[in-house]
Formats: C-alpha cells, sequence, structure tokens
C-alpha cells in the first residue's frame, strides 16, 4: 500500500530499504502505522562512504537476518552532521533506534545506553578478543561501563605520491615524520607540490594532529585520564608542525573541510596526506593515472615512536529506552562474527576490531583487482597494531571528546602555524581550555 | 545648453546599467555555476589548468541520473512543496485573525502583545530542537513530515502575525463600518471584506513562509531519519555528501533545481505584492 | 496614514451600538480574544516551553547524553564569560552580524532604488536578484564552498586568466581570517540581499508621488531629494528588514556550519556555531543552552526599540 505511492524512478537504489515502506502516503495520513505483531529492529546509521555498503547492509545483511530472526529491519540512513543532533534528539524524546551508530567515540551518552558487556562477553567466547584501540573508545573505567560496542574502525594511513618522493630518495615514501619534513620541503623547491595536511577545524586535521602529537610523546592525558597537555612534548610538536608548515605547505590547510585534501591529492597537487583510504578509492574511479602514482605507507616514525589514529570509529549504541535491546544485541554479535562480508562489501575502508573475524585479512587486501598495483593496500595489513585511538594512552573520555569536538588542539597548531601566537601562548591558551574542559567532566564523575 | 544634460543623462544611464549589472553578477553567477557544473564530467571538473568555464570534455547527463535515479530527490521536492503548502495554510489561519484583533480589536495590551508574539521569533532554533523533540515523540510524530508541519509555523507565525497587523492598521476603518452598516457582524466584515483587500499581505505572508520552509536545516536534520520523508535541504547533502567525498554536480544540480522554479513563481508575485502594498499605503 | 492607533475608534463607535445581536462576535474585547487566543495558544506550547525548558538547561549541568539534572545556577555563565573561546566567538558574531547587516542595508538600498526605475529586461534582472533568497541555503552554502575552493575556485582561475594573481599566489578566501570573515559575510549578504532588497521596493514605491513632486518644485537636488526625504520615509520599514536580517545574523548558523565550521583558528567562530560545537557535539549541552542564549536579553532590547521606533513613524 504504502510503496504503491512511491514512483519507481524515485525509489532510492543506494537506502532503499526503508525508504519504499515508508512512501509520504503512509507516513502522511497515518503517523506511527501500525505494524505488525512480529518484532522490528530499528537501525539508524550514517550513509557510508561507499554507496554499495549501503546497498548492502540494507538490502541483503538487514533483509536476511531480518527473515532469520523473524524481524522487521528498518535501516535509516543519516548525514554525519545529524549524527550528534539526531541522538540529543532520541534521547530527550525517549524515543528512537534500537541501534544507533556513532562514528566516533561517544562518551557524553553513557547514561542512557545499555551496557555493553555481555556483548564483548559473547563475542571473546566466538571470535577471540578485540583489539585495543577498540575497548580504549567504548570503556569508561571510571564507572566500569561499556557504554558503546565498536565492530570495525577506519584506519588513517599516510597517502604518498611515489613518483615525487622517489625524485627525492624515497621511493617507497618517508617512513619518519622527520622525513616527511625534509623531503616535503625538497620536493616543495624542485616540483611545487606541497605537503597538504590540513590545519583546519575538520576531522582530518584532527586526526593527523593527533598522529604528530603521539609519535611525538605529546598526549591530552596520560593512561588515567590526568591532562597532560601541557608538556615540553607538545611544545615540541607545537614546533615541528609549525616548521613543517613552514617548510612544505601553503596556506590553502587553513582552508580546508575534510574532503579538501582528497581532491588536492588526486588533482596531483600534493606529495602527501592523511586520510581514510577514501582518496585512493575515488583516484580508482576517477582517474587512474594519479591512482598509480598514489602509494600508502604505515604510521609515521616520531621521537616517541610511530603510531596512527583511526580515522573513523564505528560504535554502536543501544539506548536503555529502546524497544529490542536483545534483537540489538543479537544483531551486533551477528554483524560482527560475520564482519568479513562488511569487510568486503565496504571496499576495505572498515578494519576489523576483532581480528579474527576477516581471519584472511592479509590475502584480501594484497589482491585487489581495483587498486593499482593490485597490494595497494598491502600495507594495512599491521594497521590493528599501530591504530590508535583519540585520547591515547587513556580512554576516549568525554572531555576527550568535547576537545576534540570544538577543535581545541586543531586551533592550537594553527595559531602557532599562521604565526598567529607563539608556539608556548598557543599551548598556555589550549591548555586553559583543557583544563576547564576536563574539570568540568571530572565533577560530572564521568571523567 | 542641451549637451551637459544630454551626457549625464548617458551617464546617469551608464551608471544605472554598471549597478544593475554588478548586482545581478553577485546574485546570479553562484547559479550559472550550478548550471555549468551540472553537466560537468567529474574528470573534466576535478582537472587543474582546465578552463572552467567551457565543457572540456563532453558534457553529461550522469549527475543528473544520480540525481534523480540514486536518491529520492523528485520525492525531497514533493516533501518540501507539501509541507511549504500546509505550513503557508496554518500560518495564515493563525496569524490573519491574530494580525486583525491585535490591530483592530484590542488596544493597547494588543500592541504590547504583537511585539512580544514577534519577540518568540528572537528564540535561536539550535536550541529549541530538543526540547521539541520530546514533544514530537510523545505526539508519535518522529520520522514524519507531519514533525515539519507542526514545528514550521513557529518561526512563520510570530513574524507574518506581526506583519498583517500593520497591513490590517493600514486599512481605513471606513471599509469595516460599511460592511457594518450593510449588517454584517464584526467577523463576517473580517472575513468577507478586510481578508479579500488584504491580498497583497496574505502574498507577503504565503512567499514569506514558504521560503522560510525551504530554506530551514536543523529541524528538519533532527526530527527526520528517514530518506523518503527528508526535505531538499537536507535530503541533498545527506545523500551526495558521502563522508568525504563531494558529488558536485548533482549537489549543484540539486540546488539549482529547487530554486529557480520559485524564483520564478515568486517574480510574477513581487509584481502584485508591491503594487499591492503600495496600493494598501496610498488610500 | 499616520495615527492608526486611531483608526480602531470609529470602528469601535460601529460596534457598540445597540440592538445588533451576537455579542461573540461583535464586542471587541471577546472577539479580539477569540480571534488571537490560536496564535497564542500555538506559540506557548511550541515556542514558550520549549523555550523556558532551554533557559532552565543553561542554569543546569544537563549534557546531550542524559536527563538527569541539577541546578548549578549561573555557573555556565561564569564559566563560559571566563573562556577566551567564547570571547572571541562573541566578537566575531558582532563583526558578522553587523557587518552583514550593514552591507545588506547598503546594498539593498542602492539596487531598490535601481530597480524602481524602469528599463528592458527588467523582468529577468529581478528574477536573477532572486535566486538566492529561494535557494535552500545548506546547497547553496555548498554552491559557494566549490566557487571558493582552494584549488578549483572559478574566482581565482579568472583572476589568474585575466593575470591579476600569480598561480603560486592564489588568495585562500577561507583560509585566511579577514578573508575567510569577509566571504562568509559575502555569502550571508548574498542570501539576505534579496528580501532586504523587495522590502526596500515596497517601501520606495508606497512613497506618493505628490512627495516627490513637491521635493522637485522646491528644487532639491537628487542627493538632497535621496537622503533628505526618500531615506526618512523608507527608514521605518528598513528597520523592519534590519531587525529581521540581525536575528538571523545571530541565530543561524547554516554559512558559517559549512563554510568555515569556525576555522580558520576561531576566527569565524560565531555564538551560534560554537553552542553548536559544544552542547551538541561536545555533548555539554548546558554550556551550549548557556552560550546560545547568551545574546537572547540584548536582542530582546534591540527589538523592542527596533520596533517602536518603526511603529511609532509608521509608512505602510
Amino acid at each position: 500500500m504504502a510503496g504503491q505511492r512511491v514512483n519507481r524512478r524515485q525509489f532510492i537504489k543506494a537506502t532503499g530499504a526503508g525508504a519504499l515502506a515508508t512512501g509520504i502516503g503512509a507516513n502522511i495520513i497515518v503517523p506511527g502505522r501500525a505494524r505488525a505483531a512480529k518484532k522490528t529492529l530499528k537501525i539508524l546509521q550514517w550513509v557510508h562512504f561507499v554507496p554499495a555498503y549501503d546497498e548492502w547492509f540494507n538490502k541483503k545483511l538487514a533483509k536476511e537476518w531480518g527473515e532469520k530472526n523473524d524481524t522487521e529491519v528498518v535501516v535509516d540512513n543519516i548525514g554525519i552532521a545529524g549524527i550528534n543532533p539526531r541522538a540529543t534528539a532520541e534521547v530527550s524524546a525517549q524515543k528512537g533506534h534500537d541501534l544507533f551508530l556513532f562514528n566516533w567515540p561517544p562518551p557524553s551518552y553513557e547514561e542512557q545506553t545499555v551496557d555493553m558487556k555481555d556483548v564483548y562477553q559473547e563475542l571473546e567466547r566466538k571470535v577471540g578478543k578485540p583489539i585495543d584501540l577498540c575497548v580504549k573508545s567504548t570503556y569508561n573505567p571510571k564507572t566500569k561501563k561499556y557504554f558503546a560496542f565498536s565492530p570495525s574502525f577506519t584506519p588513517d594511513p599516510v597517502n604518498y605520491r611515489q613518483d615525487l618522493f622517489g625524485q627525492v630518495g624515497l621511493p617507497n615514501g618517508p617512513k619518519t615524520w622527520d622525513e616527511v619534513r625534509t623531503a616535503g620541503a625538497k620536493i616543495k623547491k624542485q616540483s611545487g607540490n606541497p605537503v597538504g595536511i590540513g590545519l583546519a577545524n575538520e576531522i582530518d586535521t584532527a586526526m593527523a594532529m593527533r598522529t604528530i602529537m603521539y609519535a611525538h610523546g605529546a598526549h591530552e592525558q596520560d593512561a588515567n585520564g590526568n591532562l597532560t597537555l601541557n608538556s615540553k612534548e607538545t611544545l615540541e610538536t607545537i614546533k615541528f608542525v609549525t616548521a613543517l608548515f613552514k617548510e612544505t605547505m601553503t596556506d590553502e590547510v587553513f582552508t580546508w573541510d575534510a574532503s579538501s585534501n582528497n581532491r588536492a591529492m588526486i588533482a596531483g597537487k600534493l606529495s602527501l596526506a592523511l586520510n581514510a583510504i577514501s582518496i585512493t578509492r575515488t583516484a580508482e574511479k576517477e582517474n587512474p593515472d594519479i591512482s598509480r602514482k598514489i602509494q600508502l605507507t604505515k604510521a609515521l616514525k616520531g621521537p616517541a615512536r610511530a603510531i596512527g589514529l583511526e580515522h573513523v570509529m564505528q560504535c554502536y549504541v543501544i539506548w536503555k529506552f529502546a524497544d529490542n535491546i536483545d534483537g540489538a544485541k543479537k544483531f551486533l554479535v551477528d554483524y560482527t562474527t560475520n564482519f568479513r562480508d562488511a569487510f568486503v562489501a565496504g571496499e576495505f575502508y572498515d578494519f576489523p576490531c576483532w581480528p579474527k573475524t576477516v581471519p584472511d585479512i592479509t590475502r584480501l587486501i594484497s589482491n585487489d583487482p581495483k587498486a593499482h598495483p593490485p597490494d595497494k593496500y598491502k600495507v594495512l595489513d599491521d594497521v590493528l597494531n599501530w591504530a590508535t585511538n583519540v585520547g591515547y594512552p587513556g580512554y576516549a573520555n568525554a572531555a576527550i571528546d568535547e576537545i576534540y569536538s570544538t577543535w581545541v588542539l586543531n586551533v592550537m597548531f594553527a595559531k602557532a602555524a599562521s604565526g598567529a601566537a607563539s608556539p608556548e601562548d598557543a599551548l598556555k591558551e589550549a591548555d586553559a581550555q583543557c583544563r576547564r574542559i576536563f574539570a568540568k567532566w571530572k565533577e560530572k564523575k564521568m571523567v | 545648453m542641451a549637451r551637459p544634460g544630454w551626457t549625464r543623462r548617458v551617464a546617469g544611464r551608464g551608471v544605472h546599467a554598471g549597478v544593475i549589472g554588478f548586482f545581478t553578477l553577485f546574485t546570479a553567477f553562484p547559479f550559472y555555476w550550478m548550471l555549468i557544473t551540472t553537466f560537468k564530467r567529474t574528470g573534466d571538473l576535478l582537472k587543474r589548468g582546465n578552463n572552467p568555464f567551457i565543457y572540456n570534455e563532453p558534457p553529461t547527463l550522469e549527475n543528473l541520473r544520480v540525481l534523480f535515479q540514486d536518491t529520492l530527490y523528485g520525492q525531497w521536492l514533493w516533501n518540501t512543496a507539501v509541507v511549504g503548502v500546509v505550513v503557508v495554510i496554518i500560518t495564515l489561519v493563525l496569524a490573519l485573525p491574530a494580525g486583525y484583533a491585535l490591530a483592530r480589536l484590542t488596544g493597547r495590551w494588543g500592541e504590547q502583545l504583537g511585539i512580544g508574539i514577534f519577540l518568540t521569533y528572537l528564540v535561536p532554533p539550535t536550541l529549541l530542537f530538543i526540547p521539541l523533540s520530546r514533544l514530537i515523540a510523545s505526539l508519535g510524530l518522529q520520522d514524519s513530515l507531519w514533525s515539519l508541519v507542526l514545528v514550521y509555523p513557529s518561526f512563520t507565525v510570530p513574524f507574518c502575525t506581526w506583519l498583517l497587523m500593520g497591513f490590517f492598521k493600514a486599512i481605513p476603518s471606513d471599509v469595516e463600518e460599511a460592511a457594518l452598516i450593510d449588517g454584517l457582524s464584526r467577523l463576517g466584515a473580517f472575513v468577507r471584506v478586510v481578508v479579500p483587500i488584504s491580498v497583497a499581505g496574505i502574498l507577503t505572508v504565503i512567499i514569506f513562509s514558504f521560503t522560510l520552509v525551504t530554506q530551514e536545516f536543523v529541524y528538519a536534520l533532527t526530527f527526520i531519519s528517514t530518506a523518503s520523508q527528508y526535505t531538499v535541504s537536507v535530503g541533498v547533502p545527506t545523500f551526495l555528501v558521502r563522508g568525504d567525498v563531494y558529488f558536485w554536480g548533482s549537489l549543484m544540480a540539486g540546488c539549482f533545481i529547487a530554486s529557480v522554479p520559485i524564483a520564478i513563481i515568486y517574480n510574477f508575485f513581487v509584481d502584485r505584492f508591491i503594487a499591492g502594498f503600495t496600493v494598501g499605503a496610498i488610500r | 496614514m499616520r495615527d492608526l492607533t486611531g483608526a480602531a475608534r470609529p470602528a469601535a463607535r460601529a460596534a457598540a451600538r445597540p440592538g445588533r445581536l451576537d455579542f461573540l462576535v461583535n464586542r471587541r474585547g471577546w472577539l479580539g480574544s477569540i480571534m488571537i487566543a490560536p496564535a497564542v495558544v500555538y506559540i506557548l506550547l511550541v515556542v514558550g516551553v520549549p523555550f523556558v525548558l532551554a533557559l532552565y538547561y543553561s542554569v543546569t549541568d544537563i549534557t546531550a547524553g542524559s536527563r538527569t539534572l541539577h541546578f548549578v545556577g549561573f555557573r555556565n555563565f561564569s564559566a563560559i564569560l571566563n573562556s577566551p573561546k567564547f570571547m572571541t566567538a562573541l566578537r566575531n558574531t558582532f563583526v558578522f552580524a553587523l557587518g552583514s547587516q550593514v552591507l545588506v542595508l547598503v546594498l539593498a538600498t542602492v539596487l531598490a532604488l535601481a530597480l524602481t526605475k524602469d528599463f528592458r529586461g527588467k523582468w529577468l534582472v529581478r528574477l536573477l536578484i532572486l535566486l538566492p533568497w529561494v535557494a535552500p541555503m545548506s546547497l547553496g552554502s555548498i554552491g559557494w564552498l566549490w566557487i571558493l575552493d582552494s584549488i578549483y575556485s572559478v574566482i581565482n582561475w579568472t583572476l589568474e586568466a585575466m593575470g591579476l594573481i600569480r598561480p603560486d599566489n592564489w588568495p585562500m578566501y577561507l583560509g585566511k581570517p579577514y578573508l575567510a570573515m569577509m566571504s562568509v559575510i559575502g555569502v550571508h549578504v548574498w542570501r539576505l540581499l534579496p528580501l532586504a532588497t523587495v522590502i526596500l521596493m515596497a517601501g520606495l514605491t508606497s512613497i506618493p508621488q505628490e512627495i516627490h513632486d513637491a521635493a522637485q518644485v522646491d528644487g532639491a537636488g537628487p542627493w538632497h531629494h535621496l537622503v533628505r526625504i526618500t531615506l526618512p520615509l523608507v527608514r521605518p520599514i528598513m528597520l523592519v528588514a534590519t531587525l529581521f536580517g540581525l536575528v538571523f545574523a545571530f541565530t543561524d548558523m547554516i554559512v558559517i556550519f559549512v563554510l568555515t565550521r569556525g576555522g580558520p583558528y576561531d576566527t569565524t567562530q560565531v555564538l551560534s556555531t560554537l553552542a553548536f560545537f559544544t552542547g551538541i557535539q561536545g555533548g555539554d549541552l548546558a554550556e551550549g543552552a548557556a552560550i546560545a542564549v547568551f545574546l537572547f536579553p540584548l536582542l530582546l532590547v534591540v527589538a523592542i526599540v527596533f520596533l517602536r521606533i518603526a511603529r511609532r513613524t509608521e509608512v505602510v
């Protein structure tokens, strides 16, 4: 009945499952239409990087799981900008979806989410232990609660131009941050291609800056959740980024949004960028020439260690007010157990937090017919060992989340790099903000 | 002696043309750009050094195909229109009588109340959506266009009531007196006499409200999560900005197609709106 | 035309005449209350109650993910007042709102004056000028994002083709603090200009021709005519347009949200975006609420003053 009102042509391919069932006619005439007695499971998640993933999830996985479990599975896809507002609204309304996917750790929602301990236990029994990053992003040691569940994360590797780095004697790309600085400067001088690490208020910058910080031994907090931003190491990092900017980059990094480094890299302008594998995937589709030149490399070494960040952290929560808590948990267990399907459907964007779910991961990523060369993604085989969470070495707690969301560190680095403030002043200002934020959340007893 | 006058006239005309040209360029250029981008191949669009004004590769309909076939764009246009029309009707139903009452029937406290109603317009929507989501859920309206129908008048009614109050005050009261003498009740005079001569005011309200509805973003973003229930302003960026990849051609097409027809319709009405406005004021 | 509060008096006499039946639809007080009730009830329910709740949030410790809250007094306000980030945002808000409003007023006046003349192609010109007003702003801003892009900016390409800038020296519209502020102001002006122009055109055409004629007879020059006669007569309607635009600039965040998200390094961060990032993205709802309502008293005063002036010197 509902479907007839929807024009076939308009029927969305990418995100169809929910759409057909709720044509305008149905909802306008009977809001909250009555459903059959069988159970429903309502899932809300983002519009995935890869349209094919949504297609697989909504049309195949959801449908098959629903048939097996006698449940009607409804999947709603929303934009990344809508996730936090929507979550706030659902909490305020105490109504919404059974499974809600955040693309970053959602510690401030802890009060309203179901403890996922049993999901973790069930999965540990089935597929072994998760990686540390997974726990660090979803567990609050202060309250001893798993406020979310993470099946997967998106790595944030270094993309570099093989041809350009080859010209300065590094055909396999840089291995250390110092090499990025020296080789990047040479390349910029020789061929005019700058390094492209953002210094703007956006996610790629936030991740890249933390990567550099952690590699230099600078951290927002220690393992126990005490603020440690104001340190010699942070100051060194700021000075390094300032030098890196001056020697290898151009002003445009201040203007960027999350998509800019993709475009600049594919346009052939940049010598190096940090991002999810969206750069290489897009290049494969749009510009095979450049795709052959862009290669990936593992986390770069700094004075302290070689470490990389997650780019996107998939964290499912189940609201305490959800109607189908058991179904949601079962779905998570089943989805994660069979994560290999998701890994393939998502074109390797999402790596497993539970390594044993994709036992042949090395083989899969070593031979991808789309990639130039087919083993381009092989360098990611040990990403599970070098990817970490925002807030390393501590947990991704609420204070860390607010520091991240209000771009405190982005602004700190950008101010110093642009010369708007000295490294010392930039650090002092950021430290004062972090102090305030930490004090706030400590008082709320969530950190 | 005629010469200076002539030069001045030509100069004046030149300045006039310059002013018009400048403003038209400023307002319309982005749309011209959207139109060009709509038919560009991605490779053409993203090749550095390409002349962006011309088609370096043959034009394509692919972006339009993506927009109409891979997303529910047609549905979103329809949704936007439905919400727009219903909200306009609700706004008129609430604001017409209220504006009239404030102008004619309530005296001094009406003035205060009028300003009070206008002031609710100052409340920032970034904040209101949180408590409002509770209201919507308790009415069972989440993920339905009806939630927007319920909430959108909150930013149209205050301003429109206030606006209509001004219009009604400008209508000479002998118009109604004549109607009263003819035996109509005051309510009858309002419905049969005052409303028909307030077309200009009503048109303003329609245009104004409809525009605000098509622009709204935050409420639509938070109250709706079902693809088929989106409006254009949320649906298009949701499905055509994927992670960090923008589908420029389709995005631009989505904006262009949603804007131009409305602008054409408005352009017809703006004429009447200004004329009516003038008539109302001079009488 | 001027004295409109008196307009109701003769009507009152008419309504009070004895012998008329059905006092409910005739008695001014009753009918007035009935006619105004639906709007007031609606506004109280959908704006009033949530707004009071939102105000309440700003004096509690609520977070985005919780429903338990405690009254904490004005602590959130004193906290944000001690935060340099907030002070920056406050300053930027005024630069953004006042800057865009002044520009809108000046440009709309010029444009409205130009459009009151008759010329060929006026219909088309007006259509083109109306366009930004009807574009869904989330998409219009994305259009500008593309036009101001750091690599593909058509403006820079054109300037380079004209030999005005060098390829290695392209201005980064969203990357330099002052350029970024000018860009977001520019886009905001772009979106508000059509409405302001239409309102001003209505104001201009509502001035009776006799007044212009009289000025002509008195020998007023064009400039004098404009400044002394035309502009004062459209002042009330200009005030309304300004107020409307100011409210928009203070509360609407979509332009900045799409174009800069407050960057480069917080130089375009305004209160509405900061409230969103702090309260919704960052999870501290209470502080976000405090930021969002911070300007409310000020807006209230401005609005009341504007409306009083506008109503006192009624033209339309």
